[in-house]
C-alpha cells in the first residue's frame, strides 16, 4: 500500500513535468504551427540559469539563514531568465521561418537545441558532468499512518495543478489568451483585428519556455541533479506527450501527460529492469499512436486545403 | 570559350583542388590549416557570387566529364602514396567515403523526397550489429555480410518506412527519432548484442588469403594497413555514385521530385505515391546498412556510440549543407564535415556547437545549401 | 450521361454539408461550366469526383463503371484529370517535367532497367519530354520554345497554361478545370478561352467541366451550365435559361437585390 501511494506520487510528478513541457510544444505549433526542437533543450538551460545564479550568489557569500528561500528565488530567476531566452529565440529564430515550410523549422530548431546543449556542455564549467541541484522546498514530511508523504512532492504536486490551472484560465479569460487563440486560428484575421502577431508571438514563448523552465526544475529537485544533455530526451518526450494528446491542444497535453508519467512510473515500478526499459515503452505507444490515431487522443489542429 | 580554353581551365582547376586537398590533409600546423580553410570559404563564397565563374567552370567540367572523372579516380587511386607514411590520414579518407556513402543514401529521402528523419544512426547501427552478430554466431564473412547486414538494414527500413509514410512531414521526424532513440536503448542494454560494452572480435575481411592486416608493398614503399579497407571502399563508393546517380536520372529519381512538390497532385497524376517513398526508405537504409558493415569489419568492434542519434543529426546538416539532391555538392559537404574536425583536433568538444550554428546560420541566409540543385538536363531534337 | 454521372452525391464537414445530394453528368465531347457563389461547393465537389474526398452518401459512375470511394491514383488512371484552383504546379522543376508527369506512370520502368540499362531509360524520358513539349506547342507556342525553365519562374497566366497541359498529358477523357481564368486580365482570359477550344479541337472526345467566376468564359464556352448554391445544385441548362433564374440570382445577388 505504501509502495502503491508513493507510486502515485511520483507518477503524477512526473505527469506535471511532462504536461508542463507538452503545454508549450502545443503553443508554439498552435499559435503559430511551430515545432520546436529545441524546447527540450531550453527547460534544461532554464536549470543551469538557476544554477548560475545559485553559483554566483554561494560565490557571494549571501547564503544564510534564507538558504531555502534564496534557492527559491534563483529557481524563479531561472524561470524568468528562461522565459526571455524564448522570447528570444522567437524574435532571432522563429520569425525568420514564418514562412518557411515546418520542416526547415524544424531542423532549424534541432540545430538551435544543439547550440543550447553543447553551449552547456563548453561553456559552463564542467558543463559536460552531472550537477547537483540545490535543495529548496522544505525537507520533512506528512506522516499519515499508511505513509510518509514528504512535503517536497505534495508542494510540488499541487504547485503544478495551480499553475495549469492558471494557465487554462489565462488562456481562456484574457486578453492575450484570446489572442493566442485568435492567432492560432487565423494569424492573418487576428492581425486586423489588431492582435499583433510579433506581441502574440512574444507572450507565447515566454509562457511556453517558463513552463518549460518550471518542468525542468522540478524534475531536477525530484533526482537532485541534472545533466546538460537530458534536453534531447526531455525534447522529444515532451513533443511525444503533445502529440499523444493531440498537437496544438492545451488539454490533450495535459492528458498526454498524465498518460505518459503514468505509465512510465508503472513500467519502472513493475517491470524487470524498468528503468532501461521505460523509453522503450513510452516509445513504442508513440508509434502506435502516430500509426493508428495520428490526431491524439483530443485530436489536433489541422488544415490542408485542396 | 574555345575549346583549349575550356580543357586548360578545366585541368587547372582540378589539379588545383587536387593540391588543395593533399595541402590541406598534410599540414599539421592549425595555423596554415586556418589560413587553409578561409582560402576555401572565399573560394566557395566567390563561386556562388559569380555567376559567370560558376558558368564558365560547369561548362568546362561538362564538356570533359570523362577526363575529370579519369583524372579525379587516378588521383585518389593513388592518395595511399601521398599518405604513406600517416595511416591516420588513410583512416581520414575511409571515414569520410562512409558519410558520403551514408550521405547519398539520406539524400534519397531527404534532398529527393523531402523526408526528413533521424533513423539514419539506427540503420547503421543496424549493419554494423547485424555484421557483428552474424560474425559471431555464424561465422560469416566480410564478403556475405555486406550482401546480408544491408539487405536486412533495407527491410528494416523498409518496414520502418510502411506506417511511417503516410503520416505527416513532422510526425515522421518524431517517430524516426524515437525510433533511434529506441535502437540505442535496446542495443544498449540488451545482452545479446553485449550492452554497453559492445561487441569485439569482429573478423577482419578474407580475400583468397591475403591479410588485411598488412599493407601492401609498392615500389619499395610498405603502406599501412588501411590501404586495404581504403581501396575496398573507394571501389565502392565509386560504384554507389554511379548507380545513385542513375537512380536520381530515372523516372524513379523524377516521381521522388514530384513527390517531394506536391504529393496531391503528384497522385492526380496517377503516379502512386508509397512505393516511390518506401523504396526511397529502403535505398537509404541499404546504403547507410553497408556503410555499417564495412564499418564493423574494419574497426572489428561495434558499441553503442556506432547507434548514437547525433550520427542521424550529423548526416541531416551534411546534406542540408551540401545542397539538397546534388550529389557532388553533397559529397563535398560530407567530407568536409568529416575531415575538419580530424584535423582541427583542438576544437573537437565544440564539433557539434560549430555543425549547430553552421546550419542554423545556413538556414537562416541560405537555406539551397553550399551548391543548390540543378535542373535536370535533357538531350534536344 | 454517359462519361460521367453523380447520384445524390454528399459529403459534410463537421456540420457543414459542403455537397448536398447532386446529380451531375457530363457527355463525352461536352463542355459544363459550374457556377455558384463561393464556398457552394465547386471545388469539393471536384475533389470528391478526382477520388481526394471520400463521398458520404451517392455514386459516382465514370463510364458507366460504378467509381465511388476510388482514390485518386486510381482515378487518374481511368482518365479524370484537373488543375487546381490554387496552383499545384512542381515549381522547382521545369515545365517540360512537370507536364511530363502525365505520362509517368505509363512508362515507368522498374529497378532493373534504372541501375543496369541507364541508356534505355534516358531514351525513355527523352521521347516523353518531346511528347510534353510538342504538347506545349500545341497549347501555346512561347511555352513550347523554353521548355526547361524553372516552373516557378513563370508568369501566373503561363503557370495556369502548364497545370492544363499537365493535365492533359495523361490523355484523359474527362478534363476538370477549376477557376482557370482567376487573376487573368481580359486579354489573357480571351487567349486562354481559345486554348480551351483548341484542346476540344484536337480532342473532340474530351468532356470539360470548368468551375468559374468569370461569366465570359462560360458564356463562351459552356454548352451547359449547373449552379450550386451551399452544396445544392439549384438549376441546370443552357447559359441563357439559367442566367434569369430567380434563385440564380439570389444566389449571386442575395435576395433583396434580386427581387
Amino acid at each position: 500500500m505504501e509502495t502503491l501511494i508513493n507510486q502515485l506520487v511520483n507518477a503524477f510528478i512526473l505527469s506535471c513535468t511532462y504536461a508542463l513541457i507538452a503545454v508549450g510544444f502545443s503553443l508554439f505549433f498552435g499559435a503559430f504551427n511551430v515545432i520546436n526542437f529545441a524546447h527540450g533543450d531550453v527547460c534544461i538551460a532554464g536549470i543551469f540559469l538557476s544554477l548560475i545564479l545559485y553559483g554566483l550568489l554561494k560565490y557571494l557569500g549571501i547564503f544564510g539563514a534564507f538558504e531555502g528561500g534564496l534557492n527559491l528565488a534563483t529557481a524563479i530567476f531561472g524561470v524568468l531568465a528562461t522565459g526571455f531566452l524564448g522570447v528570444l529565440i522567437e524574435r532571432g529564430v522563429i520569425r525568420p521561418f514564418r514562412k518557411a515550410d515546418i520542416l526547415i523549422v524544424l531542423v532549424a530548431t534541432t540545430a538551435l537545441g544543439i547550440i543550447i546543449r553543447e553551449s552547456i556542455k563548453n561553456f559552463y564549467p564542467a558543463g559536460g558532468l552531472p550537477h547537483i541541484f540545490p535543495k529548496m522546498l522544505p525537507d520533512g514530511a506528512i506522516d499519515l499512518d499508511i505513509v510518509l508523504l514528504p512535503y517536497e512532492s505534495i508542494i510540488i504536486f499541487f504547485g503544478s495543478l495551480v499553475l495549469i490551472t492558471l494557465v487554462f484560465l489565462f488562456i481562456n479569460y484574457t486578453r492575450f489568451g484570446l489572442a493566442i487563440r485568435a492567432t492560432s486560428q487565423d494569424r492573418e484575421a487576428a492581425m486586423m483585428v489588431g492582435m499583433s502577431p510579433n506581441q502574440t508571438g512574444a507572450i507565447v514563448f515566454f509562457l511556453g519556455s517558463a513552463l518549460g523552465a518550471i518542468a525542468g526544475i522540478i524534475n531536477a529537485l525530484y533526482f537532485g541533479a541534472t545533466r546538460f544533455d537530458l534536453g534531447l530526451l526531455f525534447g522529444i518526450k515532451g513533443f511525444s506527450v503533445s502529440v499523444i494528446g493531440g498537437l496544438g491542444n492545451v488539454y490533450g497535453a495535459v492528458i498526454g501527460g498524465l498518460l505518459f508519467g503514468f505509465m512510465e512510473t508503472f513500467v519502472i515500478a513493475f517491470v524487470p529492469e524498468g528503468t532501461a526499459w521505460k523509453e522503450f515503452v513510452a516509445f513504442f505507444i508513440v508509434i502506435i499512436f502516430l500509426i493508428f490515431r495520428p490526431s491524439g487522443i483530443l485530436g489536433e489542429k489541422v488544415f490542408e486545403k485542396v | 570559350m574555345n575549346r583549349s580554353m575550356q580543357w586548360f581551365v578545366f585541368l587547372v582547376s582540378e589539379l588545383l583542388a587536387m593540391g588543395f586537398f593533399l595541402g590541406f590533409m598534410m599540414t599539421e600546423s592549425t595555423v596554415k590549416l586556418t589560413v587553409l580553410v578561409v582560402l576555401l570559404a572565399l573560394g566557395l563564397f566567390g563561386y556562388r557570387r559569380s555567376a559567370r565563374l560558376a558558368l564558365n567552370l560547369s561548362q568546362a567540367f561538362t564538356r570533359y566529364k570523362l577526363s575529370s572523372f579519369v583524372l579525379l579516380v587516378l588521383f585518389v587511386l593513388s592518395l595511399p602514396f601521398f599518405f604513406g607514411k600517416s595511416p591516420y590520414l588513410i583512416h581520414i579518407c575511409i571515414m569520410s567515403c562512409l558519410y558520403i556513402i551514408m550521405a547519398i543514401g539520406l539524400n534519397f529521402c531527404l534532398g529527393s523526397a523531402n523526408m526528413t528523419h533521424f533513423a539514419t544512426s539506427a540503420f547503421f547501427g543496424m549493419g554494423a550489429y547485424s555484421s557483428a552478430l552474424l560474425s559471431i554466431h555464424l561465422h560469416t564473412g566480410f564478403w556475405v555480410n555486406i550482401f546480408v547486414a544491408s539487405a536486412l538494414a533495407g527491410i528494416f527500413g523498409a518496414l520502418l518506412a510502411i506506417p511511417i509514410i503516410k503520416t505527416k512531414t513532422y510526425y515522421l521526424a518524431l517517430i524516426s527519432m524515437a525510433f533511434g532513440l529506441i535502437f540505442f536503448q535496446f542495443i544498449n542494454t540488451v545482452k545479446f548484442t553485449g550492452g554497453p560494452a559492445g561487441l569485439s572480435g569482429v573478423p577482419r575481411p578474407s580475400l583468397f588469403g591475403y591479410d588485411f592486416m598488412k599493407g601492401p608493398t609498392v615500389l619499395g614503399m610498405v603502406l599501412p594497413f588501411q590501404t586495404n579497407y581504403f581501396y575496398i571502399i573507394i571501389v565502392f563508393t565509386i560504384l554507389i555514385s554511379i548507380l545513385a546517380r542513375r537512380v536520381m536520372k530515372s523516372w524513379m529519381g523524377l516521381t521522388l521530385n514530384y513527390i517531394r512538390e506536391d504529393e496531391i497532385a503528384t497522385s492526380c497524376q496517377g503516379i502512386t505515391v508509397s512505393f516511390p517513398k518506401i523504396f526511397a526508405f529502403a535505398l537509404n537504409a541499404i546504403l547507410t546498412g553497408f556503410a555499417g558493415t564495412f564499418y564493423a569489419h574494419y574497426i572489428t568492434y561495434v558499441g553503442p556510440p556506432d547507434a548514437d542519434i547525433m550520427i542521424s543529426v550529423v548526416l541531416v546538416i551534411i546534406v542540408i549543407l551540401g545542397g539538397m539532391d546534388n550529389l557532388s555538392g553533397i559529397a563535398f559537404s560530407a567530407a568536409l564535415l568529416t575531415i575538419l574536425p580530424e584535423k582541427f583536433r583542438a576544437f573537437q568538444d565544440y564539433r557539434l556547437l560549430i555543425y549547430g550554428t553552421i546550419v542554423l546560420l545556413m538556414l537562416l541566409f541560405r537555406p539551397s545549401g553550399l551548391f543548390p540543385k540543378k535542373l535536370r538536363v535533357y538531350k534536344k531534337g | 450521361m454517359d462519361l460521367l454521372q453523380t447520384k445524390q452525391i454528399t459529403i459534410r464537414f463537421g456540420g457543414l454539408v459542403a455537397v448536398d445530394h447532386v446529380d451531375v453528368g457530363v457527355c463525352p465531347g461536352e463542355v459544363l461550366g459550374l457556377i455558384g457563389p463561393n464556398g457552394s461547393g465547386k471545388t469539393t465537389f471536384f475533389n470528391l469526383i478526382t477520388g481526394i474526398y471520400r463521398p458520404l452518401e451517392g455514386e459516382i459512375f465514370y463510364k458507366g463503371e460504378r467509381v465511388t470511394n476510388r482514390s485518386p491514383v486510381e482515378m487518374a488512371r481511368k482518365g479524370i484529370s484537373r488543375s487546381f484552383q490554387n496552383s499545384r504546379l512542381f515549381l522547382e522543376l521545369s515545365v517540360a517535367e512537370n507536364v511530363l508527369s502525365g505520362m509517368c506512370y505509363r512508362k515507368n520502368s522498374g529497378i532493373f532497367d534504372t541501375l543496369l540499362r541507364p541508356g534505355r531509360v534516358e531514351r525513355q524520358l527523352t521521347e516523353g519530354i518531346h511528347r510534353a513539349v510538342e504538347l506545349l506547342n500545341l497549347f501555346s507556342q512561347e511555352l513550347g520554345e523554353d521548355p526547361f525553365k524553372k516552373a516557378g519562374d513563370l508568369p501566373l497566366p503561363d503557370r495556369r497554361r502548364v497545370e492544363i497541359c499537365r493535365a492533359l498529358a495523361s490523355e484523359p477523357s474527362l478534363l476538370l478545370l477549376d477557376e482557370p481564368s482567376a487573376g487573368m486580365d481580359p486579354n489573357e482570359t480571351a487567349i486562354l478561352m481559345d486554348e480551351i477550344r483548341r484542346v476540344r479541337e484536337y480532342q473532340p472526345e474530351i468532356g470539360i467541366i470548368i468551375i468559374e467566376h468569370d461569366m465570359t468564359v462560360i458564356r463562351g464556352i459552356a454548352e451547359r451550365v449547373v449552379v450550386f448554391n451551399y452544396g445544392k445544385k439549384i438549376a441546370e441548362g443552357t447559359f441563357q435559361a439559367i442566367a434569369n433564374l430567380t434563385e440564380v440570382r439570389q444566389a449571386y445577388l442575395g435576395e433583396r437585390a434580386s427581387s
